[in-house]
């Protein structure tokens, strides 16, 4: 293998990990977002009668949102499989920024000056840790099915 | 109480990340994206005691979550994310034998930093 094809190699590896993230980060926004909305409608109601908790576990947007983060800790896991812990946990945090975002916009939730600080920081930390290479650790060769 | 359920949501958050980053890494690297793809990786998770034990350890750092929440502000919830980030970068370096250099720690710094600000 000449070396034009093994960078070719490494960027078809490097474009499917970022694919991952990228479903990584979107899956645990709309599943949170989904599942926090879903449970802000439910929640009117405190309530000592179990019906009211399987009424919740009913709620579309409850059972939307627990499907697409079902989806979520599967993709997480394939991510892990093959980029390091160290890259995958600074890189995924761009969630909470999305997550933030979102709440304001379409849930109307509040962001103070501070919480609009930690978005720039953790945005800092998330260009930061996409700089460096997503792969450092040995993997196993994948296994013939 | 509620630093018994921050040290709980801490290690078994670091312990769950680290057990599944070795188990998937034994299974080799995901190639295919497809969703029939994603079920084949469901089955060989359960073939997979190390990755079990990583899911089981994240599900009891998220019920700790629970319970920490039900008595305690959200911003007790902080001090074991910060640990956990701190944790795992240190357990990537020494166990995973990951290449953990200056520009991660200070990825891990910053989103730690951010993390505070965002709960506070």
């Amino acid at each position: 293998m000449n070396s034009s094809q093994r960078n070719t190699q490494i960027a078809v590896f490097d474009r499917k990990t970022q694919l991952l993230t990228a479903m990584v980060v979107i899956t645990n926004v709309i599943g949170n977002v989904c599942l926090s909305h879903g449970m802000q409608e439910v929640g009117r109601t405190v309530s000592a009668s179990p019906a009211d908790y399987v009424r919740a576990l009913i709620n579309p947007w409850v059972v939307g949102g627990t499907c697409v983060l079902v989806i979520w800790m599967i993709s997480d896991l394939a991510l892990l499989s093959r980029a390091d812990l160290s890259f995958v946990l600074p890189v995924t945090a761009s969630a909470y920024v999305l997550i933030a975002i979102v709440g304001h916009f379409l849930l109307g939730e509040q962001i103070s000056w501070v919480r609009w600080l930690g978005i720039v920081v953790i945005t800092l930390g998330v260009i930061l840790a996409e700089e460096t290479p997503s792969l450092t650790a040995e993997t196993a060769p994948e296994q013939p099915e | 109480m509620k630093w018994v359920l921050v040290a709980i949501i801490a290690l078994c958050n670091t312990a769950g990340d680290v057990l599944n980053t070795a188990g998937m890494k034994r299974m080799g690297a995901v190639e295919d994206l497809s969703p029939r793809s994603f079920l084949r990786i469901c089955a060989k998770i359960s073939r997979s005691p190390m990755v079990l034990a990583g899911l089981a350890a994240l599900a009891v750092s998220f019920f700790a979550l629970l319970s920490l929440l039900s008595i305690a502000a959200v911003s007790f919830a902080i001090p074991a994310t910060a640990a956990s980030y701190l944790l795992e970068t240190l357990l990537a370096k020494y166990v995973l034998k990951e290449d953990v250099r200056a520009r991660r720690w200070a990825a891990a710094a910053l989103v730690v930093t951010g993390v505070v600000l965002l709960r506070w």
